[in-house]
């Protein structure tokens, strides 16, 4: 008798589980920096991960089926987002990784995943894991924030409208402000700027007058301090002190925030800097595409509880548009392959996120242009667009 | 232009050398008395910031419950980081009562992420002093914040350890403690007062510090390191020569940077530091300690 | 424990590690690997700070000389591996050796100190010769370690015999260094340095030897690891690794070969695996270190030892 039974439950078990298979989940991996320095922009790219994740599924998941996002902490450690990667694919089986936070986990990371064919849709604001070249190839490697490139060019674009000739750079020595000097040095002539003179501070430092003194002294223009973090706002304190006449400060796209408000206080009004339209959303006109895609990720993102913890600043979004590409991806190509995603996200056309419309090709695996970003200007403690 | 150069120089090196001075009067405290690099002691300033990050939200500080509340939320985080440290490894190798302060500052951390989250937070100025600008020469608010407040600890302090009965007990132990003992002074409690010093000095510090650069759980290490080049420049003998310290390696930080640039800064810092050791008569540890 | 017993329970150790190398999937054995490259470092200090009585944070400096000294001839050489690893080994045991003379004579918070400088100008040297060394955003591994006679060296397994070959041949010489007469000159110069020097010990000399052996051990472990992992940054060779060495063997115990090793392994994975508990992570490993450290304490002080036979 119980024999039977067992066999009837099998034989039902047998029958059920091509209905269950058909919705199991497509297991997606999420590499985010939960401790270690760089937490606190990895904790806020988790909780919005999953959120969105929630959110897709809510609205039927993606190709009929619901995602299941697998989280691990990278510890701000290359070392460590190269092991929890490997234990994603290897062990976990995901389909395709989003993340990690920081450009030194992204290379670690890159090097696997192009070796194992493994699409990799990163929230690292620096442009090697997708520059090619002596960093390696990139067939796999996707990225959200905007190329440095990019960002350059959208300063520099501003900076060339306004008839400045003569600039000076002060750039963070990090990964992040090394590669903002590489892109600042060498797109320069284009736009026939010239740069008068270039310093280099330690972005955890607490005072860069001296810095700011030097490049004051050759005149300049205007002058681009290029970190993230809270040496960009003391920097702008710097220059706000110096003697005389002072330049124009630009900061770059990594600060819109209301840190940067919070911490240069009176020393913001008149700085300028590129940010992401996340910033001003109140600004956009009513047919821009990502005006409907903004709004919602604004209320959603304090409704969630999320605002309270960790302000909005420009990098909340990037999460946030790595699982809307994985999505549409995923439904272009019609099928949960790591090969199909892969060409599918190559051949993705003005999918509109909260950074930017998205237009991706094989040789650009980021696919925002310098229209992604507006340029916005600190007014009465307030970030208004630049005219 | 020489004279405007000179005076960035001063300018530069008092808004870098008044933070790593008042960090380094932390460290030759408790090195003095214990013979302990303090790796917490980054955390001291970190967590006495964020405690007062919180009383100043919950009630409106005036300058003078300001500096009590530092003071006295400073005391009770160096009693605590004595009592987690050194106390319980009174009789231990220094290597691992130094390696203990590591754990602590490890442990603090992770309290400061779990009760104030891992946003930087910005400590309101609560002490009315001005900026001062007098012809090329410029203080900031948080500057002349610092440099107030590590003159006055620097008063305070000698006068505690020059003219007090428990000031002189701590001056013995830091001279030799077995013979303090023999007087009848208690180590223990001259060492867990020389840790609450400390705190409160670190405490003093955030009060500078937080609204320069924001209070944030790994920003520890980077302040606390600095302050301990500071300290070895400054010798540990006394306190004016550890604040001294802290002003000239400000003063050559600045140099560095205009006259050269900031790309070789810490690496000649550290070098010229090296050297200093190695030249230095006091450096010499054999005898020191048997 | 006896001597003989001891040699065997060393023995014991070194097969236990190798048959989880061979039970482990390939991806655990990632991890495994890094542990190991940690559990090197920690034997390399215990050579000047276990042997001589000196304390150094210049470790990972000397890990990360290795890592980029070899990944950067490779690029220009690439093949050369036979002269490449020793050039490195080489490098960073003249290096070391000359950095602790004149430091030699510093007292223990001053020697920290300056070790502590070393281990700060080396990553800010990378920082600044960005062309040579990709600066921060790292640099990628372009030509792979070559054996003469196996070829090119890929692979988890392959790569964790290296590494267990190498914690091995550190533990071997460590373990002939304390017997011998330049072993016991150390433990004088770590235990009395005026006496070490009275009875005709020439103690920079000595203590420079050690130094050096465990900077040319920590570039070997550095080599191994830049090629291992594919990738290096500054900030894989930085002062956390520096002072992760110094942690795991102060808990273990200076001088001793095997409960630092087995303290950085079994710590190691211990903190890998918290990442369940969320934001409560970085409170929970410095408890779990901190309990390591006064557990040992309360140990030593006792007399006792924690575990049969260690």
């Amino acid at each position: 008798m119980v024999k039977r039974g067992v066999l009837t439950f099998l034989c039902i078990l047998l029958f059920a589980l091509p209905a269950f298979a058909a919705e199991e989940p497509i297991l997606i991996g999420g590499l985010f920096a939960e401790s270690g320095p760089a937490a606190f922009v990895g904790t806020p790219s988790r909780l919005v991960a999953e959120m969105t994740v929630k959110q897709i599924n809510d609205a039927g998941g993606v190709l009929g089926r619901p995602i299941k996002l697998v989280i691990y902490d990278t510890e701000s450690k290359p070392d460590v987002a190269l092991r929890m990667a490997r234990q994603l694919v290897e062990s976990d089986h995901v389909l395709a990784i989003i993340g990690p936070t920081s450009t030194g986990s992204g290379m670690a990371v890159k090097k696997y995943a192009e070796e194992k064919n493994v699409p990799v849709i990163m929230t690292v604001g620096g442009d090697p894991v997708i520059a090619g070249g002596k960093y390696g190839p990139y067939a796999w490697t996707f990225k959200t924030p905007q190329r440095t490139s990019t960002a350059v060019r959208k300063v520099y674009e501003y900076l060339k409208a306004h008839d400045v000739k003569k600039v000076a750079l002060m750039t963070a020595k990090d990964a992040f402000g090394q590669d903002g000097l590489d892109h600042l040095k060498s797109l320069a002539p284009e736009f026939g700027l010239e740069v008068a003179a270039e310093e280099t501070f330690d972005p955890k430092g607490s005072d860069f007058s001296a810095q700011a003194f030097k490049l004051g002294t050759e005149k300049p223009q205007a002058v681009i301090i290029w970190t993230i973090g809270p040496a960009g706002a003391i920097a702008a304190k710097n220059f706000a002190s110096l003697p005389g006449d002072k330049p124009l400060v630009v900061e770059c796209h990594g600060q819109p925030g209301p840190e940067f408000l919070e911490l240069a206080g009176p020393a913001a009004e008149g700085v300028i800097m590129p940010g992401t339209k996340l910033m001003a959303p109140d600004s956009l006109p009513a047919g821009d595409p990502q005006k409907a895609v903004v709004e919602k990720f604004v209320k959603d993102y304090s409704e969630n509880g999320i605002q309270a913890k960790f302000p909005l600043n420009t990098h909340s979004g990037y999460a946030y548009d790595a699982l809307i590409l994985l999505q549409a991806g995923l439904e272009k190509a019609g099928k949960a392959d790591p090969a199909a995603l892969r060409d599918a996200l190559q051949q993705l056309t003005g999918v509109p996120g909260v950074s930017g419309v998205f237009t991706i090709t094989p040789e650009d695996h980021n696919g925002l242009s310098t229209d992604s970003l507006i340029m916005l200007l600190v007014k009465d403690g307030a970030f208004t667009p630049a005219k | 232009m020489v004279t405007l150069y000179l005076a960035q120089i001063v300018n530069s090196g008092l808004a870098l050398g008044a933070v790593y001075g008042i960090m380094a009067l932390g460290f030759s405290l408790i090195y003095n008395s214990s013979r302990l690099i303090n790796f917490a002691q980054g955390e001291l300033l970190l967590l006495g910031g964020l405690t007062l990050f919180s009383l100043s939200q919950a009630a409106h500080l005036g300058p003078l419950t300001a500096l009590l509340a530092a003071g006295g939320c400073g005391y009770l985080l160096g009693r605590l980081l004595f009592a987690t440290t050194l106390g319980l490894s009174i009789n231990a190798s220094p290597l691992r009562q130094l390696m203990l302060t590591v754990a602590a500052s490890l442990c603090w951390q992770g309290v400061a992420i779990l009760v104030w989250g891992k946003n930087p937070l910005l400590l309101p100025q609560l002490l009315p002093i001005p900026e001062l600008r007098a012809g090329p020469i410029f203080l900031s608010r948080d500057t002349a914040t610092a440099l107030t407040l590590a003159v006055c600890s620097v008063l305070v302090l000698s006068l505690i350890l020059g003219y007090t009965r428990i000031g002189r007990a701590i001056r013995a132990v830091s001279m030799n403690a077995v013979a303090a003992r023999l007087q009848g002074v208690n180590p223990t409690t001259c060492r867990a007062l020389s840790f609450a010093m400390a705190g409160a000095l670190g405490a003093l510090a955030a009060m500078a510090v937080g609204p320069q650069t924001m209070l944030r759980y790994d920003m520890g290490l980077g302040i606390g390191l600095k302050g301990f080049v500071a300290a070895t420049i400054g010798g540990y003998t006394s306190l004016w020569k550890v604040f001294f310290g802290g002003l000239a390696l400000g003063a050559l930080e600045a140099v560095l940077v205009l006259v050269f640039s900031g790309e070789l800064k810490e690496t000649v810092t550290y070098a010229l530091l090296i050297l200093l050791l190695i030249l230095a008569p006091h450096a010499g540890g054999h005898g020191e300690r048997s | 424990m006896k001597p003989r017993n001891y040699r065997k329970a060393v023995i014991l150790f070194f097969l236990v590690l190798a048959a989880l190398g061979f039970v482990l999937p390939s991806y655990q054995l990632l991890a495994f690997n890094q542990h190991l490259f940690l559990a090197i470092n920690v034997l390399a200090l215990n050579f000047c700070l276990g042997l001589g009585g000196q304390i150094s944070l210049a470790q990972g400096a000397f890990a990360g000389l290795g890592a980029y000294g070899s990944v950067i001839l490779h690029g220009f050489f690439p093949g050369a591996s036979p002269l490449i690893v020793p050039v490195c080994a080489g490098g960073a045991f003249l290096a070391a050796a000359l950095l602790s003379l004149p430091m030699e004579r510093l007292g223990e918070g001053f020697l920290a100190m300056a070790t502590l400088g070393v281990s700060l100008i080396f990553t800010n040297l990378i920082l600044t010769f960005d062309g040579l060394t990709g600066g921060s955003a790292g640099l990628m591994v372009s030509a792979p370690l070559v054996i003469p006679g196996v070829g090119e060296v890929s692979g988890d397994r392959e790569y964790f015999l290296l590494f267990l070959g190498l914690l091995a041949l550190g533990a071997y010489v460590f373990l002939s260094l304390r017997k011998s007469r330049l072993g016991r000159a150390l433990q004088a110069c770590k235990d009395d340095p005026p006496a070490a020097s009275s009875c005709g010990v020439n103690r920079p000399m000595v203590r420079a030897l050690a130094f050096g052996l465990g900077a040319a051990l920590s570039a070997l472990s550095g080599v191994l690891y830049g090629h291992y992992s594919g990738f290096i940054s500054p900030e894989q060779y930085g002062l956390e690794l520096s002072l992760m060495a110094l942690l795991f063997l102060v808990i273990g115990g200076p001088g001793n070969l095997m409960r630092p090793i087995l303290a950085a392994l079994v710590l190691e994975t211990a903190l890998g695996q918290m990442h369940f508990l969320g934001d409560a992570r970085t409170l929970c490993n410095g408890l779990l270190l901190g309990a390591a450290l006064l557990l040992g304490y309360w140990r030593e002080s006792k007399g006792k030892p924690l575990l049969p036979g260690l």
